[in-house]
């Protein structure tokens, strides 16, 4: 009997058409493109105006498709997103329809920065499980409507996109294979990463009536350097990967210097750090696959190569995996 | 070589080799991580670094940005002793 793997076979990507520079942010804000590179590596990001959580997810999601042909069949869809366009219903549904896929269930999962992992460990079970042949997973995140526009602090970091990538059932060793994928989450630290505007409770947990998105800077760094080392360590060591050996590592893209101390924690070169956030920010659960789909169109990562994936998000939620290159890249561009 | 004077070459090497400190700089006891240039992720960035290269582990929020380099040299010889 020959083994079953979730395999990627197609990516897409897609950004909201307004572009935010550091200089422009500094038109308005008390910051500079200086102190924002210095302390991230963004140098720009794109922001949603018209665009929906929904409708980036559904461009996405169709140059993934578009680069399959009309012979594949997908049988369920998984969106992640912290940022759904409403409290009821999930994204998904409408996601799916949009995009021709008929009555597959299709569902939202939320977990935030690692929203991506957490939607592809998903799809992965699915098809280990033989429940799905096919399944469509796309991360879209419109984050920067969570921001205190007067907060030069999140402002500079985050941006909107979403990410798709399809996964089947296939043969472990082809191109595209997730050979591990790992999930962790800790409640512990709920209070790292929030925003109390959540539809269902229009008065904050903590009574302040403050709906904007915080983040205690510090204390997510470390968690983050250190839960992403470790997972990252534990699904490499699953698969008989040495750090040293892998190809590339795709993290999160919260923050160069987070993903640098991750590497270097790791013993990785820094020169595998793959960092697409210089160009869009942080797309919190759609960095992942946007940062993926990038560089394999621009052949940075070349197929069969083998990948480190972390990330790190709001919850807490963390994970990691190992995964060999796709084969396939979008259609278009 | 005493264990008090590595430690401290030890720190001076994480802050010129990782954070670009010139070495004239460090010479200076009273001087403060802020005046050195260490913004508040640098911080978290130095723990993370005292961890890996000197096995020493301070918890986030003790190492401030006022705390001269005497001081920080300090912190982590009391923390190394207690390890």
């Amino acid at each position: 009997m020959t083994t079953r793997a979730a395999v990627i076979i197609a990516t897409g990507s897609a950004v909201p058409a307004h572009i935010e520079t550091n200089d422009m942010l500094a038109l308005r804000l008390d910051t500079s493109d200086e102190w924002i590179r210095r302390r991230t590596g963004i140098g720009q990001r794109h922001v949603a105006t018209t665009e929906t959580t929904a409708d980036l997810a559904v461009a996405a999601g169709k140059q993934a498709l578009e680069a399959l042909g009309s012979d594949y069949e997908i049988d369920q869809l998984i969106l992640a997103t912290t940022t759904p366009d409403r409290a009821c219903p999930a994204v998904a549904p409408e996601v799916a329809y949009r995009l021709g896929l008929g009555t597959i269930p299709a569902y939202d999962i939320a977990a935030v920065c690692s929203g991506f992992l957490f939607a592809l460990r998903t799809a992965r079970d699915a098809i280990l499980a033989g429940t799905s042949q096919r399944s469509l997973v796309i991360a879209s995140e419109t984050f920067t409507r969570l921001l205190d526009p007067t907060d030069r602090a999140t402002v500079a970091i985050f941006g909107d996109g979403a990410g798709a990538v399809v996964v089947e059932a296939g043969d472990p060793e082809a191109p595209g294979a997730v050979q591990d994928i790992r999930l962790r989450s800790d409640g512990a630290l709920a209070d790292l990463i929030t925003a109390n505007g959540n539809p269902s409770r229009l008065d904050g947990v903590d009574g302040t009536h403050d709906p904007y998105f915080h983040m205690q800077g510090q204390a997510v760094f470390l968690h983050a350097v250190l839960n992403m080392e470790e997972i990252t360590r534990q699904a490499l060591d699953a698969v008989g990967w040495d750090p040293d050996s892998i190809a590339h590592f795709v993290g999160h893209q919260a923050n160069a210097r987070i993903l640098h101390a991750v590497a270097d924690r790791l013993d990785v070169d820094a020169d595998k750090v793959y960092l697409h956030l210089e160009h869009v920010g942080n797309t919190a659960g759609a960095s992942i696959p946007l940062a993926l789909d990038d560089a394999l169109r621009h052949g940075h990562i070349l197929p069969g190569e083998r990948i480190a994936m972390a990330s790190f998000g709001g919850g807490a939620t963390w994970g990691a995996a190992a995964i060999n290159a796709p084969a396939l890249t979008s259609s278009t561009s | 070589m005493s264990n008090t004077t590595t430690l401290r070459d030890g720190f001076i090497s994480i802050l010129t080799d990782k954070f670009g400190v010139p070495s004239s700089e460090t010479t200076n006891g009273v001087v403060t991580l802020d005046e050195l240039g260490l913004d508040s992720l640098a911080l978290v960035e130095m723990l993370l670094d005292l961890q890996k290269k000197l096995g020493v582990s301070i918890e986030q929020g003790v190492i401030l940005p006022e705390l001269t380099l005497d001081e920080t040299v300090a912190l982590i010889e009391e923390r190394k002793g207690e390890s």
